[in-house]
């Protein structure tokens, strides 16, 4: 170990010359360093990093006001049915594609789309309207009748209609549905219906 | 070698000195720069997560199994379309005639459901991240890459994560999974990005019979935090002291 001065003031003077040499040498390296530590973000966690990231992430299922903007004749249709509260992406898919490159939306017209909330289930509320498909149409297309737009048809089709083209009588009025034909009609082919029901409805 | 006792104060006096200086420095230079984010945190476009605490409720009575927040869902965050791979499912239950139930998972390409006999009646459970305040999957995490943000939803850092699945299996509701794309897992944020601009999460926007709403327990008028405080709303699970955050209306006594 070496030896103290003897002389305290040189002992102060050394310690004071070590300290301002220390303190400006932090300083000298503060400066360097600033560029870098005043980064925005720099004293920011990793997980502050990842949670901004995950912020970043584009919106894709935009909502029905950005859909309006555009399609305001079908939305103000929309807002007056009793669908009003399945907003257009539940069935159109997401609409955040659609709007920045202009792709087309799913536009599906089978039953396997409505079925999907209207197919009788136990598990389903009591108060929430449900069909066994095959017995309500035969799994026909749904649109035939509803507008799903819109989809409420004021009740069963009117006694007397017109024969829809390329329609299948017996949807509706097979041995099920909703207006059975007669049970001696059962055997008849199908390509017979028109005969006598020529504008639909009952023959006179 | 002798020190005197003036000497012996002096270098003391010195030395503990020097360090008070050289230990404040450092430190007056860290609240500087931390003061300085706070004012850029102060920026009012600037998403501040202290004044939210996110909650969700879903009403059982109300979901009709439709799948269109699984589907939304989907499409928001990219999940990958492969049967078992969700952020949010559904589960449909049946009551048998005895009273048991009867689970079974609602898979994304499932079309109509069929119906069974003996069931009297029956019931669907939307299910996602339950966002527990108390998260098992963050406590297991080896690598701090899952956490808990300030407004009470966890998070996943993507690449931190290395895909060891300890969190999988830590979760008692499922909510994990390993996603097949990038090789981490992948779960609910709640969809952090939506709810942070102001928006629904997608599924919440997506029901159609508004079984699921969200909102913030920090504000007082929320429709959400009002519920809270006055109906009786369960959690799932609650003996596990997760302390979840998605809260149920008519939660049956044997669903996990």
């Amino acid at each position: 170990m070496s030896k103290l001065p003897q002389n305290p003031l040189i002992t102060m003077g050394l310690a004071v010359v070590a300290l301002a040499v220390f303190i400006f040498g932090w300083i000298l390296l503060d400066a360097f360093l600033a560029p870098y530590l005043d980064q925005p973000g720099s004293r920011v966690s990793f997980q502050e990093i990842a949670q901004a990231s995950v912020m970043e992430r584009q919106v894709s299922y935009l909502g029905t006001e950005q859909c309006g903007d555009c399609h305001q004749t079908i939305l103000g249709e929309w807002l007056e049915s009793e669908h009003c509260t399945v907003v257009c992406e539940s069935c159109h898919g997401s609409g955040g594609l659609h709007v920045e490159e202009s792709t087309s939306m799913i536009v599906n017209t089978s039953a396997d789309l409505c079925i999907t909330c209207h197919e009788a289930c136990c598990s389903r509320p009591d108060d929430f309207p449900q069909v066994v498909s095959a017995e309500h149409c035969g799994g026909f297309s749904c649109i035939h009748c509803h507008n799903p737009m819109c989809p409420d048809v004021g009740g069963a089709p009117p006694s007397i209609h017109t024969v829809y083209k390329g329609v299948d009588c017996r949807i509706c009025h097979g041995t099920q549905g909703f207006h059975p034909a007669p049970a001696d009609h059962a055997q008849r082919p199908i390509e017979s219906c028109t005969h006598c029901h020529e504008q639909g409805g009952d023959t006179q | 070698m002798t020190v005197s006792r003036r000497q012996f104060l002096m270098i003391s006096g010195l030395t503990v000195g020097g360090v008070v200086v050289y230990g404040s420095l450092p430190a007056a230079l860290w609240l500087y720069q931390n003061n300085k984010l706070d004012d850029e945190q102060t920026d009012p476009a600037a998403y501040q997560a202290g004044k939210y605490q996110w909650a969700m409720i879903v009403d059982i009575e109300k979901c009709i199994g439709c799948r269109r927040c699984l589907s939304a869902c989907e499409q928001e965050n990219h999940v990958p379309h492969e049967p078992e791979l969700y952020r949010t499912w559904l589960e449909r239950y049946e009551i048998a005639a005895d009273g048991s139930l009867q689970a079974e998972l609602i898979t994304k390409t499932d079309l109509g459901f069929e119906p069974d006999n003996d069931s009297l009646n029956g019931f669907f459970v939307p299910k996602l991240c339950q966002q527990c305040a108390n998260p098992p999957c963050v406590s297991v995490c080896p690598l701090n890459a899952t956490f808990r943000t300030d407004d009470g939803v966890i998070l996943m850092d993507q690449e931190r994560c290395i895909g060891c699945k300890y969190c999988v299996v830590a979760c008692p509701y499922g909510a994990r999974f390993l996603n097949p794309e990038t090789l981490v897992v992948d779960k609910c944020t709640f969809c952090y990005h939506r709810i942070t601009q102001g928006l629904p999460p997608a599924c919440v926007q997506a029901c159609p019979r508004g079984a699921r709403s969200f909102g913030n327990l920090l504000e007082p008028e929320d429709p959400v935090r009002q519920r809270l405080l006055d109906e009786s709303l369960q959690v799932i699970r609650p003996s596990l002291g997760t302390k979840p955050r998605v809260y149920y209306t008519g939660l049956r006594e044997g669903v996990r």
